[in-house]
């Protein structure tokens, strides 16, 4: 080629080492110099490089991916959200954090790829995240006793709650959420450490016990601690009495197994009657099933994708219940639905509403809300 | 999705699987396969989303995580036809696009880099080091789109041209063209030709 290419050849030939034209432009003082602009702009800005992420702020970006559900079974419900904003993305992640239904009453689980023996009291609410190597179970409400069994290098074990997180190296332990909140832990053996809602670490010894500062009332975190055990498999005889039975079901009121038949539907990704069950639930229940019934009436309508009548729950459920436990939760849900309904002058009101709600992760996503907001123009 | 290897459950050691068997079983529900994925390809995301998008260091990390919230459901089309790491630079485009979208934000943050500050100690040539990237990360960040992902794909994260055309869905010409374009917009920019 004699005549000098154009730009664009010079970019080809400057990226494809077998180009014609680079014969030309590598003798060519007008070329040469075009070839170590490129030269220099490709130095100078790989050189530009973000500022390092921290530690902690990697691992809880990681901790959320790991506690979602499996994007298969979601993904329906999220369109609109992701083509919104990053910052929207929140409001999804929300209402699946705090939708995840409740593992079986007083039975033990075991599975495939996990180190992690549950054994839920009662009726506690929990789900099996993600299998090793960072095994994590969610507790959303009531106690689990969990038997880890020694872990191999690089393997993990937590228990998150929405504020908090128990992490073992081979132990077995109590662990108690009221509302999505960590209000207690108790080790048998083994070591724990507990991350509490402002982030910091308590390392827990064998018979020692972890309460939050603030705990508004005494929680009974379970039976006293059996000998500690030097072999943590199989489970020992002396821990398994003390797993309470799982409530006996004559005793249970109409709204009681409204309720149970809501989470039921609810595990079983079956929305509609889900919302319908909790629906009864919240008429007939006595107070605090009432409360909880309203609250995961308005969740299952939103994941069931019925984002006005799940606006309308959401209302109701602060009307009736102010002073809830969930109230920022709802609140910040809320503020979601109306944002993407570009009800932003609602949305702000509810985002505001839980800015100061005792868990980071509410607040975080209240105040993303409000960024929103302000970053629509509004 | 034919052609994306079903696996039901990461046995073992997710950390010692392909990146082609962790995107497969993202696109099953292995919460463990992307939380080896993220282990292993935050950095590069990261540092991708920052020259992409220009953020700041909190929107960054969202933009992360929307990524790699993002990938189970990518997953699923995935064809195995790129590199892993190219195809999580597609899925973090199209999160960092809808988040730069505002011409606002950009002249915003065009704004803000050309406020420099000194730090204790700098000597003259480490200020005048730093103005000048800080220039040049605004250029960019005030790019078009088109320009701007050609850009960032090819001449920084040194992405072959075939394969950021088979990427954006556009022609290989149609790359070096924007290349050419874009390094004209940056070159007027900066008062001249860099450097």
């Amino acid at each position: 080629m004699n005549r000098c290419p154009s730009g664009i050849e010079l970019e080809r030939a400057y990226w494809t080492p077998s180009d014609a034209a680079r014969v030309h432009a590598l003798a060519c003082a007008r070329c040469t110099a075009e070839l170590a602009e490129i030269q220099s702009l490709i130095a100078a800005g790989r050189a530009i490089e973000p500022s390092p992420q921290s530690a902690d702020r990697r691992e809880e970006i990681r901790t959320t991916l790991l506690v979602r559900r499996p994007a298969a079974k979601v993904e329906r419900r999220l369109p609109r959200w992701w083509q919104l904003a990053p910052v929207a993305a929140a409001a999804a992640a929300a209402i699946l954090w705090f939708a995840w239904p409740r593992g079986e009453s007083g039975t033990q689980e075991v599975a495939e790829g996990r180190r992690g023996t549950v054994m839920a009291h009662g009726d506690a609410h929990y789900m099996l995240m993600s299998p090793q190597p960072d095994e994590i179970v969610r507790l959303v409400d009531g106690t689990l006793t969990v038997q880890v069994q020694p872990l191999a290098r690089g393997e993990r074990f937590r228990v998150v709650t929405a504020d908090g997180e128990v992490e073992v190296v081979g132990t077995a332990f109590d662990v108690t959420a009221e509302a999505d909140r960590l209000v207690a832990v108790r080790v048998i053996h083994g070591v724990v450490r507990v991350r509490d809602a402002g982030g910091q670490l308590h390392v827990l010894e064998a018979g020692q016990a972890w309460r939050p500062a603030a705990t508004r009332e005494p929680v009974l975190i379970g039976p006293p601690a059996p000998e500690p055990v030097v072999d943590p498999q199989p489970v020992p005889r002396q821990m398994q009495k003390q797993i309470d039975p799982p409530p006996a079901a004559p005793g249970r009121s109409d709204g009681q197994r409204a309720f149970d038949d809501g989470w039921n539907a609810l595990r079983a990704e079956r929305f509609d009657e889900a919302a319908s069950a909790f629906a009864r639930a919240a008429q007939n229940g006595p107070g605090r099933v009432a409360e909880d019934a309203g609250y995961w009436q308005a969740v299952a309508l939103a994941r069931a994708g019925h984002s006005a009548k799940a606006a309308r729950a959401f209302d109701s459920f602060l009307a009736a219940w102010p002073s809830s436990t969930r109230a920022g939760e709802a609140s910040a849900m809320l503020g979601w639905i109306l944002f993407d309904a570009r009800d932003y002058q609602g949305a702000a009101r509810r985002f505001r509403a839980a800015v100061k709600d005792p868990a980071a992760r509410v607040r975080k996503s209240a105040a993303d809300g409000l960024n929103a907001i302000r970053q629509a123009g509004r | 999705m034919s052609r994306v290897i079903p696996i039901r459950r990461v046995g073992g050691d997710a950390s010692e699987m392909s990146d082609e068997s962790l995107v497969a079983a993202c696109a099953t529900g292995e919460n463990a396969a992307l939380g080896a994925l993220y282990d292993r390809h935050v950095d590069a995301v990261r540092r991708f989303l920052a020259r992409m998008s220009g953020t700041d260091d909190r929107d960054l990390d969202d933009l992360v995580q929307a990524t790699f919230e993002t990938v189970p459901r990518a997953a699923r089309r995935f064809g195995g036809d790129s590199q892993v790491r190219t195809w999580l630079f597609g899925v973090a485009n199209n999160v960092a696009r809808h988040h730069v979208r505002s011409e606002v934000r950009r002249k915003r943050l065009a704004s803000a880099f050309a406020e420099e500050r000194r730090e204790a100690g700098d000597t003259g040539a480490e200020v005048m080091e730093r103005e000048r990237a800080q220039r040049l990360q605004a250029a960019i960040a005030a790019l078009p789109d088109k320009l701007r992902e050609a850009f960032v794909l090819v001449y920084l994260e040194g992405i072959a041209g075939g394969e950021v055309a088979k990427l954006l869905g556009v022609r290989e010409g149609t790359i070096w063209k924007r290349l050419f374009q874009a390094r004209a917009r940056l070159r007027e920019s900066l008062g001249g030709v860099y450097p």
